[in-house]
């Protein structure tokens, strides 16, 4: 008697064995953090299916990519960068997350429409080149970003790259200048609906015990439970549309995180001032900040407060963006991305 | 030259591969190695990768016991040239999406292949490719035997199939290659591919019900051998 699937299986063909110098290439990248996470480029957007969430849920806030060694002659900049140290407000985190709270206004999209969201963004970016030698600078962009509003659709993300900024007391290293222009990447859907799509934001919890119940629900890996929640509520800010009932109960839900604490005078990335609310983690102090007036959300900042926890001078500013304009749109741009793809 | 960005936790990730959770410093290189049995038996594979969310470094353990198994399986679905990049690339998702493994599941094996299955769907139209091509080169009994030589190099290069098996293949859903492959060539159980392909038992049954008739249709064997 003949099994089909016994004959498929003796038909198994055979295969070259692993070769060690593979294998131990694979086995270097998962035992090394730095090479585990590098990815040759160009290939920044694969996105997995049913990892989407994943990526986009996850409060990561290391990401490495590979960029050429290839040395060019650039002037060394140095630059102090260090800016005022916040001091915290008598104002409370609750008073001021309340009145965002209270500040909320919906744009409601539909489900088949896009939320846009425009932002300029500043991040450290560690380079470690051949010989070990470290380097850091702060890489600034521009991003408009297009996601679906229920996350079945493709989006596009446009990215302007901006003229790097030197770390606090680091001078700016040539990587830094790598990348310039502008890049569209199209962002594929890949049948799995990111965490943070508006029809799953609409279905988080409106009442503010339980929003923080979910905030304390999120992965936050080693880091301290209220550190994880703090980082759980950036997420859900950051280039997303949280529908008004969910926002208010967010921000009534920070306000209860410990630690979390009010500095007035705080600067976004495009240089607005706000009140920013915020907590220390691993020596920075990471804020949501606020319009003074509005209680619109303006960006994010992030800032040393201490020195030896942060390895970097106790002021510098090493994350700011700014929020630009968040709206609606029918369609996203359509981008022709080879790059992009589902696993 | 890496480039590590801070920070940056947007969506997408600004570069892709973020840690899973966000911690400033280094990983915690320091932290104990858990995940041995208590007996200090060998820890399942649910034990090193749990163990791998405080100490990543224990994840290499996965990877040194079934690297070899991935690859072969990566090397019969697609040919040589992809095995390495496939067998890399699955214990690299792997390792990002450790947090969310189940981790009542002490064999981590459907769940690699599920995720190699994934990466494997992605070279879809080389693999049918590759079938079809291994279906158009005939090769009579007499002249394997007489070329047994020149026939085991080729074995070992191309992973070569039998011409009507390899057009029997092509000839499938994607689904249901997938389904078949790991059944027949990655030893899975009927429970372990369903794991692995996220589909229920039942679906299993009759996916490789069909399978069988197309097989039996397709490979010209008779009704009566069934």
């Amino acid at each position: 008697m003949t099994d089909e699937i016994d004959l498929v299986a003796r038909e198994r063909p055979d295969v070259a064995p692993y070769s060690l110098a593979a294998k131990a290439a694979v086995r270097r990248r998962l035992a090394d953090p730095a090479g585990r996470r590098a990815r040759p480029r160009p290939r920044p957007y694969l996105f997995l299916a049913g990892g989407t969430a994943l990526l986009a849920a996850a409060a990561g806030v290391v990401a490495i990519t590979t960029v050429l060694t290839e040395p060019e002659a650039r002037p060394a900049k140095v630059s102090p960068g260090v800016v005022t140290l916040p001091k915290v407000s008598a104002m409370s985190a609750e008073e001021v997350l309340g009145r965002a709270a209270r500040a909320v206004t919906d744009l409601s999209p539909r489900d088949d429409q896009f939320v846009r969201v425009s932002s300029q963004t500043m991040y450290e970016a560690d380079v470690v080149g051949e010989g070990e030698k470290e380097s850091r600078y702060l890489y600034r962009t521009k991003r408009t970003i297009w996601l679906s509003a229920d996350g079945t659709r493709d989006g596009a993300l446009k990215v302007e790259y901006l003229e790097p900024h030197a770390y606090p007391g680091w001078p700016i290293p040539p990587e830094a200048y790598k990348e310039k222009g502008t890049e569209w990447m199209r962002l594929p859907a890949c049948n799995s609906v990111r965490d943070t799509a508006y029809t799953n934001l609409k279905k988080l919890p409106a009442d503010p015990e339980k929003m923080r119940g979910y905030l304390y629900d999120r992965p936050h890996g080693d880091n301290p439970p209220d550190t994880g929640a703090w980082t759980a509520v950036g997420d859900l800010l950051r280039e997303t549309y949280v529908p008004a009932p969910q926002r208010a109960a967010l921000f009534k839900a920070a306000a209860t995180i410990p630690g979390v604490t009010v500095t007035e005078n705080v600067e976004d990335a495009a240089g607005r001032t706000g009140i920013g609310v915020g907590r220390i983690s691993g020596g920075v102090r990471e804020e949501i900040i606020f319009d003074p007036s509005t209680y619109e959300l303006l960006g994010e900042r992030g800032i040393v407060v201490d020195e030896k926890e942060a390895k970097a001078p106790a002021g510098s500013l090493v994350a700011s963006t700014a929020q630009l304009e968040v709206t609606v749109d029918d369609t996203a741009p359509e981008v022709k991305d080879p790059d992009s793809g589902c696993l | 030259m890496v480039r590590t960005v801070s920070g940056d936790t947007r969506f997408p990730a600004a570069a892709p591969g973020r840690s899973p959770v966000g911690s400033r410093e280094a990983e915690p290189y320091g932290a104990e190695p858990n995940g041995a049995g208590p007996d200090g038996a060998e820890p399942s594979d649910a034990g090193l990768i749990e163990a791998s969310l405080t100490a990543p470094e224990r994840f290499a353990g996965v990877f040194d016991r079934h690297a070899d198994e991935i690859h072969a399986y990566a090397g019969r679905r697609l040919g040589p040239e992809h095995a390495d990049d496939v067998t890399a690339e699955t214990f690299l998702v792997a390792f990002r999406k450790r947090h969310r493994y189940d981790t009542s599941r002490p064999d981590a094996r459907p769940w690699l292949y599920g995720i190699a299955g994934n990466l494997i769907s992605g070279h879809r139209r080389s693999e049918v490719r590759r079938l079809r091509a291994l279906a158009r080169a005939p090769r009579d009994a007499g002249e394997r035997g007489a070329h047994e030589e020149e026939r085991g190099a080729e074995r070992a290069s191309a992973a070569a199939l039998r011409p009507a098996l390899a057009a029997a293949l092509a000839r499938l859903s994607a689904a249901e290659r997938d389904l078949l492959l790991l059944v027949a060539w990655a030893d899975l159980s009927y429970e372990e591919a369903a794991e692995a392909l996220k589909i229920p038992i039942g679906t299993v049954r009759s996916r490789l019900h069909r399978v069988r008739a197309k097989l039996r249709r397709h490979l010209d064997l008779p009704e009566e051998n069934v």
